[in-house]
């Protein structure tokens, strides 16, 4: 197991679906910028950067500055196979439950 | 490490908590909502009942399976499900997945239902991931909810 910053953090961190979101993303894409990820989840700009610094602290991601950017990567290597599987599970549900939401409204109006 | 792994989503539906029990355990609802987008999910059984089984696989639109078994546990219509929660396989990689547990309490709301979805990885379920090199890749990730 490599290094992680403290397990009871990063499991912190992945608390928040913006930020589950957040990784999600960028394990699709790769690198994004802040702009880019505050865009595509559409949450602001000040909570992008919130949410990402969150992740950073808790060692799941990295930021660098680049050309007044701030572009944002994966750390693979911090997350263990709890944390994937949390992060997984989270994603697995959010998706399923928003579906869940929609298969409700949609009954409602039949 | 100390850290049980959980999941915890709160979410309310405008419904009752009828209508929201029965999409969670009719299986003709289940099918309409459970799983990534793009995956359509097919059920082998459902015995419906505390300590009944219940097997499923959810194909992707890519031709790959993903199978998931589990138990039901508790059965308190409309109220509280609580049921073990097992990937078959994990993501693929020929190694089943822990064995889990995830619970669901409803209660009405304001507004409809309140439901609070808890998944849970117990600590001894983690160690023995750890043990068996069960490996992160965001590969993995990615062909399970990708586009």
């Amino acid at each position: 197991m490599v290094n992680k910053g403290s397990p009871t953090k990063s499991f912190r961190a992945l608390g928040s679906s913006a930020r589950t979101s957040i990784i999600e993303r960028l394990s699709r894409e790769g690198t994004l910028t802040t702009s880019d990820l505050s865009k595509t989840l559409r949450i602001s700009l000040p909570a992008t950067l919130k949410h990402t610094k969150i992740l950073e602290q808790a060692g799941l991601i990295q930021r660098e500055k680049r050309n007044r950017a701030q572009y944002c990567s994966i750390h693979p290597e911090k997350l263990d196979q709890a944390l994937e599987w949390l992060l997984i599970q989270k994603i697995f549900w959010d998706v399923s439950l928003s579906r869940l939401e929609k298969h409700i409204t949609y009954k409602k109006h039949i | 490490m100390t850290d049980t792994a959980t999941v915890i989503i709160k979410k309310t539906f405008a419904c009752s908590p009828q209508v929201l029990w029965e999409a969670w355990t009719d299986r003709a609802q289940m099918v309409q909502w459970y799983g990534p987008e793009n995956h359509t999910t097919e059920i082998h059984e459902m015995d419906f009942r505390e300590g009944g089984n219940y097997r499923l696989t959810m194909h992707s639109d890519r031709g790959q399976q993903y199978r998931l078994r589990g138990t039901f546990i508790t059965i308190d219509q409309p109220k509280k499900l609580v049921m073990t929660w097992q990937w078959e396989e994990w993501l693929n990689t020929g190694i089943p997945g822990p064995e889990t547990v995830v619970t669901v309490d409803i209660r009405s709301a304001s507004g409809g239902s309140e439901m609070t979805l808890t998944h849970v990885l117990p600590d001894a379920e983690s160690q023995t991931l750890h043990d068996q090199g069960w490996n992160s890749s965001f590969k993995k990730l990615e062909k399970f909810f990708g586009q």
